[in-house]
């Protein structure tokens, strides 16, 4: 047996026998035995200290830990140094338990103390092996099962394992403190210009705390409120200590956002030299998600915000951070929020417009990839909604062409029917914006417009046959795109008035169609699903129908019960709805401005010719308009009704219809039923309503025309001529008919009321049963309706149309017992008109027996309109999407009114 | 008093020197330049100071990387210089400011001194081998991807000496079939369009330990490249394409087609003129503009790759497609008709080159053409005529000669009666024919009934 082997049984012996002072003794004998154990370190360690350096040792026995820990400080001091820094890196590899990687540590930074500047490589080693020790530590199980909120995540501190984490932190401030305070004082002579990026300890060592920012410590949640005076964190307290000691490491972190762009623009082809020149140029070493943290922390949560140069401009801190962001948020779920704060952040405190020329940059495109994922796919509801922030924020930042592009191609790279119609809108509010300056730009407006409008807005993805369910958020969007674009671009600024036609050929009539498809299938889901029910209860029979993939493909099938099924269906059918309606409204415009187009033209062609020749006008109508779904008699009819008119008539009328026309076609009513009734004796009009009345009976075939009129005459025994009484023609009897169906109405209202004063139980009832009535009042002449429909909307008949209308609603609001006097008498009334006004377009394609349909389409305009009521009058801070839906629902009703409502 | 400049020509941003610097060089955009500075607001709050980090400022020149005063003032500075610089809200945080350190439009007041510069570093690993000075900017942002094609001038000197100046057309990656040094191919990926820069390269990225001896290089020599980057090719799919680059790329695509014809490399060449019309989707060929014309001579030169192909379907097509937006295009017209003529459709080929003809009366081309169809048709019509003549007269003569034999081949001949039904027509099975076409009925005839079952 050799010396070296004797001796190190007699310091073992010692230490099992608690001989703590005699094997201090042996250790420090510089003579004999202490010069051979120091030599024989590996065996001593190896077969002795490690025996007894343990964890259940240092709970039962501190004192023999102690004494290890002693002999390892001592090695450390005296023995060779890279030999038994190699020594302690091995037993590192090892170590499983917290205390003794601290006994390990404080060994380690004895000697790391003692190396000189150039001895670069071993401390970065030892750090090396130090974080892939701080890697292994586990995360807290909670994360993998579910998202918290805020205070919850804070709560988590309490878990044994993020406590575990924390506390080894606290274990690594210790080690390295020192370390730094050495490396900073060695260099705080040098009086250098430009600063040095190479390999030396104090890049490596601050690479190393970089690092430490990543998992587990990037999981937790880092805030702190800082006008609350709840106690920080002990996250947050290790987060502010690695900022602030990388801050002192390196006092301008933001300079090094120009390495990583520079090796992220152009990264490097083969295999990274270790050998960098610049530390900060290797993607492993200054990893981006770690560095993203970093500035989170700095620039979301304020920590050490002030010492850093406030020099830099913040777009090109957003367009450098752009690339760590980019890696936030394609992190896990913990991280991601990270990221799309800072981003935010960063977005914010631009000044200046970001310039189109950036997207040159490819980081931008892969940061609306991942973006568009983490909005679409993210499981949690938090993360999506801050994404779809973010975007908006993001795409506004840009200068008109950037947000062009971008809208375009985010388009373009996302087939999400919901992001798209988001961005239809967008791009129709970033329209608004400038509408009223004199020119629009060039991506608002020509070639670009006209390509993102037919390419992406008005798509319908897959034709005819496609799925309306699915894509209806974009449908309905891009419909109330056109509706708003269409109405508020009255010069044709954009083009949109160019591209009617197109619009019509390539979409709404597919749409029409589709949307026919759709509800055909789902009505007959319905039923199906209706008779399943039935020979459930009979056969008791557990039978799923199937064949409901039109839905959610994803959503497993088995598990909807009959109800919901119903629930979804109906709820399908009532997208239906609304996108018929938005339908309807489109077509309208599109309809009354092909009316007025047709109108100039004629007129013109009346003055230049003196002929007058019923087909030429309809070539007109035919290489101008095409026909639309509601009615293909519209324009003819209205045709007709001016080319009936002899020339002379026509002339003798003709100024006073120009100044009219002049005049806006808004008149006030009050003073044109003044008008009309100086005019006229009681007697003529007397003789009037009997002849109109008598008319109607050959509205249905003769249609609202002067024809009726005529034979209305001669049914009532006056002469055929006297038609010369009604110089307005055809739109004299449909004001007739509805002044009449008015009447009849307050009639029947007031039976059913009863006394005046008295309340009705249930408004919406009562409102549902006066638009029923007055809807069947008009149902004898379904046929010709659209007829009436279209001379209604000419412009010379709009201000008594409207009057009539406005009068019809104002009685049934009165006798539902609606008294009031404060804004809601507007908002009702015009609510009160778009639903009338939708359910009779509504009516007139319902083939249905008895429109049943029809009255089922009323109840559910009802039952949102008193929804939107209440979401109104309960919360301001509405959804934003909603607020959408009752603003677009305000102004359709206005414009169906035609008027601003503080007109009247 | 030390005299005051204004540097941005409003009052934004106004500097006075507080100790002239040495020499007359002044850094130039793209420098890393490092300073002190210590900034204050006009009540003298100091919001910030490079001194209280024991550590200069750092950063590149001219690139948007600090507020605007800063790059405005920096570059007029000396080395050595110190100054004040008096800096409006609009020139520095604007309306916003900065909080918490900088309120809202606040006026910065920076003491700066320029302690040096360098050249940027572009090399890849960071060991300042290629140092680059930019000399004419470019606002461009895009640069070159690895593979693109480069078009740029190359200048190089060795102390003061010019040893090579040349313009060269290659791929980035491919430099060394040019003779092009790595220094200057690795600059050119970090360079934008337009963009003149000195390049100060290190022997490493040079001509090495050898040097050159066709240049009189000698070994381990820093070389010095001035380089203009003219153009470069760019993907379709780029997020930020305007119509009027998309039309320079569809141009670049066309010409690079183009040589390809010229070399009789067909496919080649399609497969080039094919990419330019894609970026031409980025560009309104509906109206008449530049972006028709060259989509219209893209569609032209197609077909005349698949006229050397031999493949006339699509010659024809292309040409449809040109003729699509210019209905009266001469060439277009032209080749189609030669198209037509291939494919046997003599008739449309005349029609074609008659309307050449129209337009441009005095083609002698179109008038061969016109001829030649003319011909091509006469002939045809002659041998139609000859062979039914032959046909016909060899019926007559057989006609002749059967003349007294009854009429049975007259399919109406046992009909007797008409609209009487006999006993045959009475019995008649149904055939096939009938069925499925219940308004006919056949009469039952030998010859009807052959001809009509195989229908």
């Amino acid at each position: 047996m050799s010396s070296a082997e004797q001796l190190i049984k007699l310091l073992d012996f010692n230490l099992t026998q608690h001989n703590f002072d005699n094997a201090k003794k042996l250790l420090n004998d510089e003579n004999q035995f202490g010069q051979t154990i120091l030599s024989n370190y590996p065996e001593v360690i190896q077969q002795v200290v490690l025996k007894h350096l343990t964890a259940n040792n240092y709970e039962k026995q501190p004192e023999l830990y102690e004494a290890c820990e002693y002999i390892l400080s001592l090695f450390a001091e005296k023995c060779h140094q890279q030999g038994i820094l190699f020594e302690f890196l091995e037993i590192l590899e090892n170590v499983k338990d917290d205390d003794v990687f601290r006994s390990i540590l404080k060994s380690l930074q004895v000697i790391l103390l003692k190396q000189s500047e150039s001895k670069t490589r071993s401390l970065e080693y030892t750090l090396n092996s130090i974080e892939d020790y701080i890697l292994e530590l586990e995360l807290s199980d909670v994360f993998k099962k579910k998202y918290l909120d805020e205070e919850e995540e804070k709560l988590l501190e309490n878990d044994e394992k993020i406590r575990r984490i924390l506390m080894n932190y606290l274990t690594l401030d210790l080690f390295y403190q020192p370390i730094l305070k050495q490396i900073i004082e060695n260099h705080s002579n040098d009086k250098k210009i430009f600063r040095v990026t190479k390999y030396n300890r104090q890049n490596v060592l601050f690479c190393f705390i970089l690092r430490l920012l990543g998992k587990p410590l990037s999981h937790l949640n880092l805030s702190h409120d800082s006008e609350s005076n709840k106690v920080k964190t002990y996250s947050r307290d290790v987060a502010e200590n690695l900022v602030k000691t990388l801050c002192k490491l390196y006092p301008d972190v933001f300079n090094i956002l120009q390495y990583i762009e520079f090796r992220c623009r152009w990264p490097q082809k083969d295999k990274i030299d270790d050998d960098l020149f610049n530390i900060f140029l290797h993607p492993e070493k200054v990893p981006l998600l770690q560095f993203g943290i970093l500035l989170y922390l700095i620039i979301v949560e304020n920590i050490n915000y002030e010492t850093l140069p406030q020099t830099y401009s913040p777009n090109y801190l957003f367009k450098t951070g752009i690339y760590c962001i980019n890696e936030m948020i394609v992190a896990n779920d913990t991280v991601a929020p990270k990221g799309l704060k800072l981003c935010y952040k960063m977005l914010s405190k631009i000044t200046e417009c970001l310039s189109s020329d950036e997207l040159d940059i490819k980081i931008h495109e892969d940061f609306c990839n991942n973006l568009i994922k983490l909005l679409i796919y993210s499981p949690s509801k938090k993360n999506r909604q801050s994404a779809l922030i973010v975007m908006r924020t993001y795409i506004l930042k840009f200068d008109i062409a950037g947000r062009y592009l971008l809208i375009k191609n985010i388009m373009s790279c996302s087939t999400h029917k919901g992001l798209i119609g988001y961005l239809s809108t967008l791009y129709k509010n970033i329209i608004l914006e400038s509408i009223n300056d004199e020119t629009l730009p060039s991506h608002l407006s020509g070639f670009n417009f006209k390509q993102l409008l037919f390419n992406f807005i008005c798509k319908l993805e897959g034709g005819v046959q496609c799925d309306i369910t699915e894509s209806s958020d974009q449908i309905i969007a891009a419909l109330n795109f056109l509706n708003v674009i269409i109405q508020r671009d009255k010069t044709n600024k954009t083009g949109i008035r160019s591209h009617l036609s197109d619009l019509k050929i390539k979409y709404l009539c597919d749409l029409r169609s589709a949307l026919d498809f759709s509800r055909a299938h789902f009505t007959a889901e319905i039923e199906r699903v209706k008779i399943n029910v039935d020979t459930k209860c009979n056969k008791q029979d557990d039978d799923v129908v199937s064949n409901f993939e039109i839905l959610n493909d994803n959503a497993p099938l088995a598990e909807i019960t009959k109800e919901k099924k119903m629930e979804m269906l109906h709820s399908a059918l009532a997208t239906f709805d609304l996108i018929d309606f938005h339908l309807a409204r489109v077509n309208e415009i599109i309809h009354q401005i092909s009316i007025k187009i047709i109108f100039t033209e004629s007129q013109q062609w009346y003055k230049t010719s003196s002929c007058l020749e019923f087909r030429s006008i309809l070539d007109v109508s035919s290489c101008t308009t095409n026909p639309l779904y509601i009615s293909r008699s519209f324009h003819i009819s209205s045709l007709t009704l001016y080319a009936e008119k002899n020339i002379e008539d026509f002339r003798a009328r003709e100024e006073q219809k120009e100044s009219e026309y002049n005049q806006q076609p808004l008149e006030n009513e009050n003073s044109e039923k003044e008008k009309q009734s100086n005019e006229e004796d009681e007697q003529v009009l007397e003789v009037k309503n009997k002849i109109l009345e008598a008319a109607l009976e050959f509205v249905t075939v003769n249609g609202w025309t002067r024809q009726s009129i005529v034979k209305g005459a001669e049914k009532s025994g006056y002469p055929s001529t006297i038609h010369g009484m009604f110089s307005n023609g055809g739109i004299e009897l449909i004001n007739y008919f509805y002044l009449k169906c008015n009447k009849e109405l307050v009639e029947k209202m007031r039976e059913r009321v009863g006394d005046e004063n008295e309340k009705v139980a249930d408004p919406k009832q009562f409102v549902s049963w006066a638009i029923q009535e007055r809807l069947i009042m008009i149902r004898p002449y379904i046929k010709t309706w659209p007829q009436a429909l279209a001379m209604m909307t000419l412009p010379p008949n709009v201000p008594t149309s409207l009057a009539n209308m406005l009068t019809l609603v104002d009685d049934i609001c009165y006798f539902s017992g609606d008294r009031s006097v404060d804004f809601n008498w507007y908002a009702r009334r015009i609510g009160l008109a778009t639903i009338y006004k939708a359910t009779e377009l509504y009516m007139l394609q319902d083939s249905s027996i008895n429109n049943e349909n029809t009255w089922k389409f009323l109840e559910r305009r009802i039952a949102d309109a008193s929804l939107v009521h209440d979401v109104l009058v309960q919360s301001e801070s509405a959804t934003q999407h909603l607020s959408q839906a009752v603003g677009s629902a305000f102004i359709t009703a206005r414009n169906i009114l035609g008027l601003n409502f503080d007109r009247r | 008093m030390p005299e005051v400049i204004d540097l941005s020509n409003d009052g934004g941003v106004l500097k006075e020197i507080l100790k002239e610097g040495e020499g007359k060089e002044q850094p130039c955009d793209g420098c890393v330049v490092s300073c002190h500075y210590t900034g204050t607001l006009l009540d003298g709050t100091k919001f910030d100071s490079s001194l209280d980090r024991n550590e200069p400022f750092e950063f590149k020149l001219g690139k948007g990387q600090v507020i605007r005063s800063w790059d405005i003032g920096v570059a007029s500075m000396h080395k050595g210089e110190k100054c004040m610089l008096t800096c409006a809200p609009e020139y520095a945080y604007g309306v916003s400011g900065s909080p918490p350190n900088i309120p809202p439009n606040a006026t910065l007041k920076f003491e700066l001194e320029l302690l040096g510069w360098k050249g940027e570093d572009v090399s890849k690993n960071g060991d300042n081998g290629i140092e680059r000075y930019v000399i004419v900017k470019s606002d461009k942002k895009k640069t070159p991807n690895d593979g693109a094609r480069v078009k740029c001038k190359i200048v190089g000197s060795y102390e003061g000496r010019v040893f090579e100046e040349r313009d060269v057309e290659f791929n980035i990656g491919e430099g060394e079939d040019y003779n092009i040094i790595p220094g200057v191919e690795t600059a050119l990926e970090k360079m934008h369009e337009q963009e003149t820069s000195r390049l100060i390269i290190k022997p490493k990225y040079a001509f090495g330990s050898e040097g050159n001896e066709q240049f009189k290089i000698p070994p381990d020599a820093t070389v010095e490249y001035l380089v203009t980057l003219h153009e470069f090719e760019r993907e379709v799919e780029a997020w930020k394409l305007d119509a009027e680059e998309s039309l320079k790329q569809a141009k670049i695509f066309k010409e690079k087609g183009t040589n390809y014809y010229k070399s009789d490399r067909f496919q080649q060449a399609l497969k080039f003129y094919k990419k330019g019309l894609s970026f031409l989707s980025n560009c309104d060929t509906s109206v008449e503009g530049e972006a028709r014309t060259v989509s219209v001579s893209i569609y032209l030169n197609k077909a005349l790759c698949y006229q050397k192909l031999n493949d006339y379907d699509e010659m024809r097509r292309v040409c449809n497609e040109a003729l699509s937006m210019e209905p009266k295009n001469i060439k277009a017209l032209y080749r189609r008709g030669q198209a037509y003529f291939t494919l046997g459709e003599i008739e449309n080929a005349l029609a074609d080159f008659e309307a050449v003809h129209e337009i441009e009366p005095e083609n002698k081309a179109a008038i061969n053409q016109i001829t030649i169809c003319k011909q091509k048709i006469k002939s045809y019509v002659e041998e139609e005529k000859k062979r039914y003549k032959s046909m016909l007269s060899r019926y007559c003569s057989s006609d002749g000669s059967k003349e007294d034999v009854p009429q049975l081949e007259d399919p109406f001949a046992n009909v007797s009666k008409f609209g009487e039904w006999t006993e045959e027509e009475r019995s008649h099975t149904i055939t096939k024919f009938e069925e499925e076409n219940p308004d006919v009925i056949l009469c039952d005839n030998v010859f009807f009934k052959e001809e009509l079952k195989n229908m």
